[in-house]
Parts: structure tokens; sequence; C-alpha cells
């Protein structure tokens, strides 16, 4: 079995595991001063796991890279605030944002490595194993199904309104454009789920969604696990 | 409403949450408009308790796993999470429970959200280290021009999706659990 597949066959469940882990991990980790190279150290490991369990890497550290430019901007104002208004004095300051930052980084890219780079689908029949409450479940599988279309009717009407304003207009107008557009489409939504409950309706939906997809635990998992874990809290204790 | 219809509606509001606020970054209007508010408040005063605080819950969890916005550290997914419980369960108990006038509800409800986002930021500033105070007001200001928008939308928005679903012969039915 080469690399590539190994990525495609860990269990959603491992993942998800592996992510909380890093979280609580990372939390407890501090950064500051002399702890720099463990930052470095947890992110090239990441790294590895993400060149060991992803098939498309360019595409998907493309993607990566524009996600985290949020972060960026949110880094920037927190350092901001610090370096204005903090009563801590200057050495301080500087070491209570290198924590943040490398926390903040570290759990992002935790995140994108086990869970936001990867197919939600089986993330949710994960849930479902695990037995999560039955309202979480249905809503989570109709909010991930129809998020995938509203995201792009969504984005081409926000384009569309963007395109046919010219210059800057009042703050009031502003509001009246966008508090219209957001009714029309909330109705317009109403109006569709009706015609989705009656579809489903029609093919027996008793308020119960099934998975098809099928997955177990393998031993792989659990070698992931272990190593992971295994050399994540070397470096914490070192 | 049936159970499952709930489910649904509640699923389509959930989408919009996480969908909502992509398209407002795209166009430059950003976070202080509140876009993933908007559903997750319409399902306060829509659905059934269950439905609508698990909605409220699950889309700032949601949107922090499919799109890594809000962040989890620092954790505002998670102050996300307690907003959207509040922008649930106020509705339903004023508006739902004890027939408060929508205006008044939504005012009510405003008041607990930022009240608690206050709080939550404050505590977790101070868990951080960072200027508290400063924080807090920062985040209860930032959102007055999204506020403004909820109050323009929603109260009419309410009355007229709770008069087409009373209209829809397949949405209306009565709770069979």
């Amino acid at each position: 079995m080469s690399l590539r597949e190994y990525s495609v066959l860990l269990d959603p469940r491992t993942r998800f595991v592996s992510f909380l882990f890093c979280l609580v991990l990372f939390l407890v980790t501090d950064f500051s001063g002399g702890g720099l190279w463990k930052f470095a150290a947890f992110f090239l490991m990441l790294a590895a796991v993400f060149f060991l369990t992803y098939e498309r890497r360019r595409g998907s550290f493309r993607r990566f890279v524009r996600l985290s430019l949020y972060l960026f901007s949110l880094l920037l104002f927190l350092g901001l605030v610090l370096l204005v208004f903090s009563p801590l004095s200057g050495r301080a300051r500087l070491a209570g944002f290198v924590d943040l930052a490398a926390k903040t980084i570290l759990v992002f890219a935790a995140a994108y490595v086990f869970i936001i780079g990867h197919d939600f689908g089986p993330l949710i029949k994960a849930f479902y194993l695990w037995r999560w409450p039955q309202v979480i479940i249905n809503i989570l599988t109709f909010g991930y199904r129809y998020f995938l279309i509203f995201e792009e009717e969504l984005v081409s009407l926000f384009r569309a309104r963007k395109a046919r304003r010219i210059g800057r207009r009042p703050f009031f107008a502003e509001l009246k454009t966008t508090g219209s557009l957001l009714e029309s489409f909330f109705l317009r939504t109403v109006d569709r789920s009706e015609k989705i409950y009656a579809a489903l309706i029609s093919r027996g939906y008793e308020g119960r969604l099934d998975f098809l997809t099928d997955f177990r635990l393998a031993g792989r998992d659990f070698v992931f696990f272990v190593a992971l874990a295994v050399l994540f809290l070397a470096v914490r204790v070192s | 409403m049936r159970a499952s219809s709930d489910y649904l509606l509640g699923g389509l509001f959930l989408a919009l949450a996480v969908a909502l606020p992509l398209a407002f970054h795209l166009v430059g209007l950003g976070s202080i408009f509140l876009p993933m508010f908007f559903p997750v408040i319409l399902a306060g005063y829509l659905l059934r308790l269950r439905t609508s605080m698990a909605v409220g819950l699950t889309a700032p969890l949601l949107s922090a796993l499919l799109t890594g916005m809000p962040p989890f550290y620092p954790p505002i997914c998670f102050i996300m999470m307690a907003e959207g419980l509040v922008l649930t369960a106020v509705p339903y108990v004023l508006f739902q429970k004890l027939k408060v006038n929508v205006w008044l509800s939504l005012a009510v409800t405003m008041a607990a959200e930022r009240f608690v986002l206050f709080l939550a930021v404050v505590l977790a500033s101070m868990w951080l280290d960072l200027p508290a105070g400063v924080l807090g007001l920062a985040s209860l200001l930032e959102g007055i021009p999204g506020i403004i928008l909820i109050f323009l939308t929603i109260p009419l928005l309410v009355i007229k999706i709770k008069t087409r679903i009373g209209l829809s012969p397949i949405l209306n039915q009565e709770s069979d659990s």
C-alpha cells in the first residue's frame, strides 16, 4: 500500500480524536520564551501528517494559505490591542503575544490537517456512530448538504450586487439593500424547503437519515494515533 | 410543524448560517453585520426548542470545521456557540411560549446576546492575558450595524415566514413527536 492510499483510508474518528488531542496539547503548552522550538517542531510534524495524508497537496496547501489569512488579520488586531492597552511590561506583552500567535496558528493548522481539508460527510457518520443526539445528526446532515448549494448561490448573489453598485452609497442605503436581499433569499429558502420536504416524504422519509458510507476502525488507525501521541507528547515534555 | 420538517428547516437555516458569512466576507461586508446570526435568530422564532438550540449550537461549530472561521483558538467559536444558544432560547421562550410581541422579544434577545458576548469576551481575555475591558467594549460596539440590520429584517421575516408556513399544507402539520 502506498502512502497516498493510506491517507484516504484513515477513519474520520481517528482524525477527529487526533484533532482534539492536538487542541488540548497545544493549549497546555507554553510557547513563549524558550518554547519557540516546540512551535517549530509541532508545525513540522503537522506538515508531515499533511504530506502523508493528503492526495492533492498543492490545492489543499493553497486553500490552507487562503483560509489562514483571516487569522493573520485577527492576530494583527490582537497584537495592536496588546501594544496599546495592555498594562503589562514590554517583555511580558511580547511573550504573551508570541504564545497567543503560536497557539492560534497551531490549532488552525491541526484543524485543517485533520478536519477542514477533508470531506466533512464521513465525519457526520462518525458523530452518528458515537451516538450524538439524533437532532444534531439530522440538522448537520441537511445543513452540510445544503451549505454546498447555498454557498454558490449566495456568493453569486452578493457578487452581482457588488457589480451593480457604482461608487460608495450612504450607510443606511447599504443596510436597506442588504436587508431586502436577505429577506428575499430567506423567503425563497422557505419555499424551497416545502418542495424538498415533499420530495423527501415521497421517498419514504420519516425523520431519520441513513448513511451509505461505511468504515471501521483498523489497525492503521491505532498505529497512527499512538505514533502521533507519542511524538507530540515527547516534544511537549522535553 | 412535524418534527421531520422541523429538522429540514433547521438544516436549511444551519446551511445559511454557514454560507452567509462567506458571502458577506467576499464582498467586504465582514463580521460587523453579524451574518451568521440572521438564520440562527429565525430558527429561535420558528422552530421547536430542541431543533433551534441545535442550530444555534452547531452553526459556529460547523462553520469552524468547514472553513476554519470562527477559530477554535482564540476561543471565538465557543463564544459564538454560547451566543447561538441565547439567540435561539430567548426568542423561543418569549415569542413562542409567552407570546410576547416580536419587536420586544427581539430587543430582549439582542440585549441578552450582547450581555453574554461581553461576559464571554471579558472572561476569555482574562484567561489569555489580554486587555479585557477594551476587547469587551470593542466586541459590543463592533456589531452595531448588524444589530440595526437584524431589527430591519427579522421582525418582518418572522411574520412573513410564519404566514407562509401556516398556508403550506406540507409544512403546517401538528407535531407528531
